[in-house]
């Protein structure tokens, strides 16, 4: 191989920067929290994406290494996302419903300060047996607020026997409600999947 | 990566031969119906055979992989130095392999897809001239790479990997089908001058959305218009193998020359690849357009940061401003045949 000519390119082309000198501007300064909400039958499954921007890279790290030994052990990871876990909210019908993570992944200390490292987590909520109808989960995100961006979305259910109706979301996407329904859905049971969330709600100091 | 000279010599003549004829064709206005798919597929398989006639062993080598390799994701939004490419890199060609290489790519994409990639390129080139980068972080044209998944084929799917800082083109071909999904495209700086006229490589995307959102009213707005932020892509690089819930105003609360409009703005991203490949993309997109929603996130005035999201059975479409007007992200994916997935393993 040989080196091409960049210089050479750059001269010719000879271009002028329009734009203001923000080179550069991937996010740096907050992190990115993404979750994705499966809703099924018998389980909401929520994947959260977190990126923290190179500029929070060290902070990040060092709030997670607690013993400062540069690598992220396995205590460690489990300890930070049972934190992220329980800056979540996630009620099922007015009624909070427990969680438990599943599955978590952690990328190197350097991917991180490169910008590109992602923890990954995979939490599982069990859903008691509920009545055909109308649903309302609501998903809220505490975790890092104030310092991060917030997407929230409603996966395509992989039932046929859940219909996604409708998703209402806060200004910064912290908090995603999702309405759903379950089929054999009649009058009667809608009415009582009402007065079951009012009960629920009533029952919330 | 040092040329068989000889065969690289002949092998650029005929490349730039068909790419000339190829790229001409497609802008006669009856083009697409003389380019079939499966023709768009012998030009593009033939380039890049003759893109690997310019190489040597282990050129060819490092430009190949298994259609079924990890490296068929391994693609990002980041420059180098950030992410690690494989492939064939454009700064390490000599100019005859980059020359084969380019004409590769003006065969398989469309005059105007052709030409959005290189304005993304020379968005990359006015970061790095600039004086971005710096550190570990390369801008630049040379920091470009092309990669072959599969042997490239005219009936066996192989697929065509170009990409660098804010482009993903991941092209699988399969005879009279393709897809281009996932790609991703971006741009900063949205806007730049080059030779004297002002370059917008995503300009089409931002400003036939703005006019398609301009002939709403009220209700159709109100049913569009998501009322939150968005911070980024939700289906961005690393989130393959996800649907997410359709939101937003369904086409078929869209008139006619609603509809229209919003198929002109699908096509900016379908209509990258080459003309014979992408009209049977556009008619399947068109069949499924009852089922397609439009959502929108940010002010509705021309020249605003808005972010949207075109979603079908079969399609995936954001844009999503990164903070401002001059850096934008894109996403174009089908959930159900990224990576070419409905199409039969070699």
């Amino acid at each position: 191989m040989r080196g091409h000519s960049g210089l050479a390119i750059g001269a010719a082309l000879a271009l002028t920067l329009l734009a203001t000198a923000d080179v550069f501007a991937h996010r740096t300064e907050d992190y990115l929290q993404a979750a994705r909400i499966g809703v099924e039958p018998d389980r909401i499954q929520i994947t959260l994406d977190l990126t923290p921007g190179t500029a929070v890279a060290e902070s990040f790290l060092a709030a997670i290494d607690r013993d400062g030994d540069g690598s992220l052990s396995a205590a460690e990871q489990r300890e930070y996302a049972r934190q992220m876990v329980s800056a979540w909210q996630l009620d099922l019908d007015g009624r909070s419903l427990p969680t438990r993570v599943r599955a978590s992944s952690f990328p190197d200390a350097a991917a991180v300060r490169r910008g590109e490292g992602t923890i990954r987590l995979d939490v599982e909520a069990t859903v008691p047996d509920l009545s055909p109808g109308s649903h309302r989960l609501l998903f809220r995100n505490a975790h890092l607020a104030g310092h991060s961006a917030y997407l929230a979305n409603a996966l395509v259910p992989e039932s046929d026997r859940v219909a996604v109706t409708a998703q209402r979301r806060d200004r910064d996407q912290s908090e995603l409600t999702i309405e759903y329904t379950m089929p054999g859905g009649s009058a009667a049971a809608s009415l009582a999947g009402i007065l079951s969330r009012l009960t629920a709600a009533l029952r919330l100091p | 990566m040092r040329p068989t000279v000889g065969i690289g010599i002949v092998a650029c003549l005929g490349v730039f031969a068909a790419v000339a004829a190829s790229v001409s064709a497609q802008k006669s206005p009856s083009a697409p119906a003389q380019s079939t798919a499966a023709e768009a597929t012998a030009r593009i398989a033939g380039s890049a055979q003759a893109f690997l006639a310019t190489l040597d062993d282990a050129g060819r080598m490092k430009v190949q992989f298994p259609f079924d390799s990890p490296q068929k994701a391994r693609w990002s939004n980041f420059p180098t130095g950030i992410f690690k490419r494989e492939g064939a890199r454009m700064g390490d060609l000599t100019p005859a392999q980059r020359a084969a290489a380019m004409a590769l790519l003006a065969t398989a994409f469309s005059a105007d897809g052709y030409r959005k990639v290189r304005e993304i390129m020379h968005g990359d080139e006015v970061l790095r001239t600039g004086g971005g980068g710096g550190g570990r972080v390369t801008f630049g044209e040379d920091e470009y790479y092309l990669a072959f998944l599969g042997t490239p084929s005219v009936s066996t799917p192989w697929m065509l990997q170009f990409g660098g800082h804010h482009l993903a083109i991941n092209m699988t071909l399969a005879g009279r089908e393709a897809t281009l999904a996932p790609s991703h495209t971006a741009a900063q700086p949205a806007t730049y001058s080059f030779e004297g006229r002002t370059v917008r490589p995503l300009g089409d995307e931002n400003d036939l959305a703005f006019a398609l959102m301009a002939t709403m009213d009220d209700a159709q707005r109100t049913q569009a218009i998501l009322g939150s932020t968005m911070a980024d892509l939700v289906l961005g690089p690393g989130q393959d193998g996800r649907t997410i819930q359709p939101e937003g105003l369904p086409a078929s609360k869209l008139s006619a020359a609603q509809q229209a409009k919003l198929l002109d703005l699908v096509r900016e991203w379908v209509g990258i690849a080459n003309d014979g490949l992408a009209a049977p993309r556009m008619e399947e997109i068109r069949t499924h357009l009852p089922q397609t929603y439009f959502a929108w996130s940010g002010p509705t005035t021309p020249g605003s940061a808005a972010y949207f999201r075109i979603q079908g059975p079969t399609l995936v479409i954001e844009y999503a401003p990164q903070r401002g007007v001059d850096h934008i992200h894109t996403m174009y994916r089908d959930p159900t045949n990224d990576y070419g997935a409905r199409y039969a393993r070699p």
